[in-house]
């Protein structure tokens, strides 16, 4: 169960959440994805990524501050934890090796 | 003003963020919503932001739902999930009775929207103006011996220079020249040497320089404060700029413009944007009308300030003006200028002032001539009648599907009897139950919606090009088409809703599970009395149908005296190679050459075709029997062979005779030009009898005089939504029109010989040719189109009480199939049966059909009111429709009982 591997999406709403370090909230974390990846994300898609994520135990949250522009709502903050971590590099490991048996990358490099 | 408040998402979906999800996670995600849907105000505006929001709530409530942690466990929730679940069921279960009752619903809402669609676009006509409200037209009344006579808005140009000289409350003004009965205008442009692109009967406006101040036609390029200030300027629209010059930027170009004898060059100062088609006037080229008068010659200066009426005036007033005392002011100032201008006897004129919003539907007016040339006139007009009648048959339609949805979902609740006694017995109250089937209702209702937008967007194209309207899907975010559509769905909603939930939710537990279905004999009153108020407005609908079509082939087939069947109308020629030297040489050329095709049998040369309108419009006084009346009469110059193209009868005198004088050149001011005159004219001249009237002079009011020489049968220049007009024809050899009379049935084959003709003399003009008697009928266009819509309207609501009535009597039936099964083993007879099973059904269509008999008949009649011919009014279109409705009604309860006769009555009672 617990190598049940990231979906795409996931990876990349993972990968956002590390780069945008103690700034990650559901809006900021759909920006850096649409940024990324150059497509136009649902709001409810990003969330319920972020929570199935935190339910896997790959992410943990709490509540910040709140502001005007949110009308005076507060923001649910995501970090990512250590299993978090491990997946993605889990990830990126496999890929990697997978990518170094492609036949011709081989052979260019 | 209001920018804070406008930046507050909608409140809607926020509540039901609130009421869906649990507590800990409002915080976050409306504080997200807000932010994001700030961003998307500044992005791309507050519609897009409310939608996004929309869509984003529901994302996240159903996305979250099927997320088992975040689920919420709030009652409500549940329970909602709950009748989703069991509505589902209940509608995949009987899947051709729910077919039946979507298919109703979809229908009668995809109608529905269309009408209120159509209706919203002809109602804001004219609404872009900015200031709508403080613009008014102003309209002359002729009063002769104290009675005021219709009131007409085309009026002397010295009207405006009153207004603006001599009344405060007057603060702006606009008068707009059109020409109405002569060849239209040209705009040319001069690619290169080779070619030049030159268009023909563009609609031109002449306005003052005012124009754009008083109306808000936007301007897509150019300044609007000055564009009408420079000298020669002229205002293009996109579509014709992208027809002169293509891609070109037309700026400053230069282009030649032809309007009689005007005829000079222009500069390109601005590209309006099109006029929507809602908007009353109506133009291709926008030019200031300095240059008519500058073009004029002085002596003709004065007549035509105080003597022609070619102006429309249009004013704006100042805040709280008040409007009856300006009409009053200007009434006596007008008849003063008048008087002190040129006499007149007895006539006084009262002035008018119309508010604009009106003007759209005005076709009192002799604007209204324009009727039926839509396309091609400087005005538009819409009809009030027909907006009115559509919005009526918009909310049958609507009704009549909210009708079947009740009675297909009570009759239903005999099947649900036992659900409501499970849920009552396990502890539901009877509102929990209301919203139940409340839910469930309005559940159908909007998949219906969402079915009918998509059946529109899909054959909106087909109905836009059968129906010769235009409706694009972006006209449904019209703010009053939502508001007129958004509460009649509502409401129609609440009340298919409300009462099936009333009626399910007061069972009796115990009798419910019992299977006494006690409640569902009472209630069957009111289901009879629900499908004769169906079918009443569908049977209504019906006969009105056959009465308009009957109508629209009255006038199509009735004799109105002009033998246009084989006639085409040619434009005589403008541009001229260098070798002619006059527009007269050359349409003399033009005739004599078709002249000698073999297929052509007569040709004339006439001021206009039929259906296009004369050429004069005047008042004429008669003097006979010692009285004085003042007669509009219409006229236009032909020559000596018209009677015989239109196939017209001399009754009396003689006609004209190739060579006769003309007016055309004249001076000596004491010749009378004969003329021949139609009977109409004879009859309201007073005179005797058409010999009587052989010799007689008649006079206009503004002096011109004519002797008539010879009397034609009657015939009608107009469609027959107007009496036969009296009509005065005079000498005028060489025309704008070139009517030709075809011999040969080879109608394709004619037409490309006169093209060839037409072209080898006149190389650069364009060749144009009208069907005349496609021109004439193009003046019952407007009916067709009403026709059309009422007869999709009618069908689809007949369709709809046919499938309300075919599932409730498949509901019936199934009920009684124990009954029939033992009425056939006792002996009873297929159509005995059968005939039990339909009885009361068809007793209820009849009388369904004698309700709806008066009501169609006094709609039809008055409604043919507006025909000065009109077909009379008989029982066969009703006879017809009740049939028909009734055959309908045969077939769709009979199928079913005859089904359920036939079966074996062993199938039906061996369950027991």
């Amino acid at each position: 169960m617990k190598n049940k591997g990231l979906g795409e999406f996931e990876e990349l709403v993972l990968l956002a959440v590390c780069i945008l370090g103690k700034e990650a909230y559901g809006i900021s974390v759909k920006r850096e994805v649409e940024k990324h990846s150059r497509r136009s994300i649902l709001l409810g898609a990003v969330h319920i990524t972020l929570y199935r994520l935190q339910e896997k135990g790959l992410l943990r949250s709490e509540m910040g501050g709140n502001t005007d522009e949110r009308g005076g709502r507060r923001k649910r903050l995501f970090e990512i934890t250590e299993s978090g971590m491990r997946q993605l590099q889990a990830a990126q490991d496999v890929r990697q090796k997978m990518w170094q048996l492609i036949p011709q990358l081989k052979m260019s490099m | 003003m209001g920018g804070v408040n406008k930046k507050k998402p909608p409140a809607m979906p926020k509540w039901l963020v609130f009421k869906f999800t649990g507590n800990m996670l409002h915080e976050e995600f409306i504080g997200d919503l807000h932010e994001i849907y700030q961003d998307r105000v500044m992005a791309s505006g507050r519609f897009h932001a409310r939608l996004m929001y929309w869509i984003d709530v529901l994302h996240l409530l159903i996305g979250f739902s099927s997320f088992d942690l975040f689920r919420s466990q709030i009652n409500f929730t549940i329970m909602f999930k709950n009748y989703f679940t069991t509505a589902v069921r209940n509608t995949t279960k009987h899947k051709a009775y729910s077919a039946v009752n979507l298919a109703g619903l979809t229908l009668g809402l995809a109608c529905s929207m269309l009408i209120f669609q159509y209706v919203t676009i002809e109602k804001g006509a004219d609404s872009f103006h900015e200031n709508i409200d403080k613009i008014y037209r102003v309209a002359l009344q002729e009063e002769l011996n104290g009675q005021a006579k219709e009131p007409f808005s085309r009026i002397f140009r010295g009207v405006g220079d009153v207004l603006m000289d001599e009344i405060p409350e007057v603060e702006n003004l606009t008068r707009t020249y059109s020409h109405f009965f002569q060849q239209g205008p040209t705009i040319g442009y001069i690619v290169n040497d080779e070619t030049r692109h030159t268009f023909r009967d563009i609609r031109s406006l002449l306005v003052d320089t005012t124009f754009l101040s008083v109306f808000s036609f936007p301007l897509l390029a150019g300044d609007p404060a000055t564009a009408l200030q420079q000298p020669g300027a002229i205002l293009v629209t996109e579509t014709m700029a992208q027809k002169l010059f293509g891609d070109e930027d037309p700026m400053g170009k230069v282009v030649h413009y032809t309007l009689g004898s005007i005829t000079n060059d222009f500069i390109i100062a601005g590209i309006l944007k099109d006029a929507p088609d809602n908007s009353h006037i109506q133009f291709d080229v926008v030019i200031p009308q300095d240059i008519l008068l500058s073009l004029m010659p002085e002596e003709r200066l004065s007549r035509f300030v105080w003597r022609q009426r070619n102006y429309t005036t249009y004013i704006s007033v100042r805040e709280n003006a008040d409007i009856e005392k300006m009409e009053n002011i200007l009434t006596d100032r007008l008849n003063r200028h008048i008087n002190s201008n040129i006499d007149r006897n007895a006539i006084t004129y009262k002035a008018v002032l119309q508010p604009m919003k009106s003007v759209y539907f005005d076709r009192d007016t002799d604007l209204g001539m324009t009727v039926g040339g839509r396309t091609q006139s400087t005005y538009h007009t819409g009809n009030e009648q027909i907006v009115y009648f559509l919005t009526v048959i918009g909310i049958i339609t609507l009704a009549i599907a909210f009708i079947s949805y009740i009675n297909l979902s009570t009759i239903r609740s005999i099947d649900r009897a036992r659900e409501v006694g499970v849920r009552k017995v396990a502890g539901a109250g009877k509102s929990t139950l209301k919203w139940q089937f409340f839910f469930e209702a309005s559940l159908m209702n909007v998949i219906a919606l969402l079915l009918a937008v998509l059946l529109l967007f899909i054959l909106l194209p087909t109905i836009n090009s059968y129906l010769q309207i235009n409706i694009t899907p972006s006209s449904w975010l019209n703010r009053s088409f939502l508001m007129l559509f958004g509460g009649v769905f509502l409401l129609g909603v609440a009340l298919s809703g409300w009462y099936p939930a009333f009626v399910l939710s007061s069972f009796k537990p115990i009798a419910a599970l019992k299977g006494n279905n006690t409640a569902s004999s009472g209630k069957s009153t009111l289901r009879k009395v629900l499908i004769v108020f169906q079918y009443t407005p569908a049977i209504a609908l019906l006969v009105c149908m056959s009465v308009v079509y009957q109508q629209l082939n009255f006038m199509r087939d009735k004799d109105i005296g002009l033998d246009m069947g084989t006639l085409i109308t040619v434009r005589s020629p403008k541009i001229l190679p260098e070798e002619m030297s006059s527009t007269a040489e050359a349409e003399m050329a033009l005739r004599n050459e078709i002249y000698t095709l073999s297929s052509v049998e007569h040709v004339t040369y006439a001021g206009n075709q039929a259906g296009r309108g004369l050429n004069l419009q005047r008042q004429f006084q008669v003097d006979s029997a010692g009285q004085f009346g003042t007669l509009e009469v219409l006229g236009t110059g032909i020559d000596h062979e018209f009677i015989d193209v239109y196939g017209l009868e001399l009754l009396a005198g003689k006609g004209f005779r190739e060579g006769d004088k003309s007016m055309r050149g004249n001076t000596d001011p004491n010749w009378v030009p004969n003329i021949l005159v139609n009977e109409t004219t004879v009859r309201k001249c007073g005179f005797k009898n058409n010999e009587d009237a052989i010799g007689h002079i008649i006079r206009s009011q503004d002096g011109l005089r004519f002797n008539i020489q010879g009397v034609l049968e009657d015939f009608n220049w107009f469609s027959l939504h107007q009496e036969t007009q009296p009509v005065i024809l005079w000498y005028w050899p060489l025309n704008a029109f070139l009517t030709i009379k075809l011999s040969s049935s080879d109608i394709a084959g004619s037409i490309a010989q006169i093209k060839s003709i037409h072209n080898r003399l006149f190389p650069d003009e364009v060749f144009l040719y009208e069907m005349t008697d496609e021109v004439f009928k193009e003046q019952y266009r407007e009916d067709e189109q009403f026709a059309n819509l009422f007869g999709i309207f009618s069908l689809v609501g007949i369709l709809i009480a046919s499938l309300g009535l075919f599932g409730l009597s498949a509901f019936t039936t199934a009920r009684r199939s124990r009954e029939v099964g033992i009425r056939k083993v006792l002996g009873a007879s297929v159509n005995s049966v059968v005939g039990l099973l339909s009885r009361d059904f068809l007793f209820l269509v009849l009388l369904a059909f004698l309700l709806a008999c008066p009501i169609a008949w006094f709609t039809m009649s008055s409604w043919l009111d507006n025909f000065a011919f009109k077909t009379e009014l008989t029982f066969i279109p009703f006879i017809a429709a009740g049939l028909g409705a009734i055959l309908v009604a045969v077939i769709t309860v009979s199928w079913k009982a005859y089904k359920a006769a036939t079966v074996n009555p062993v199938d039906v009672l061996k369950n027991e």
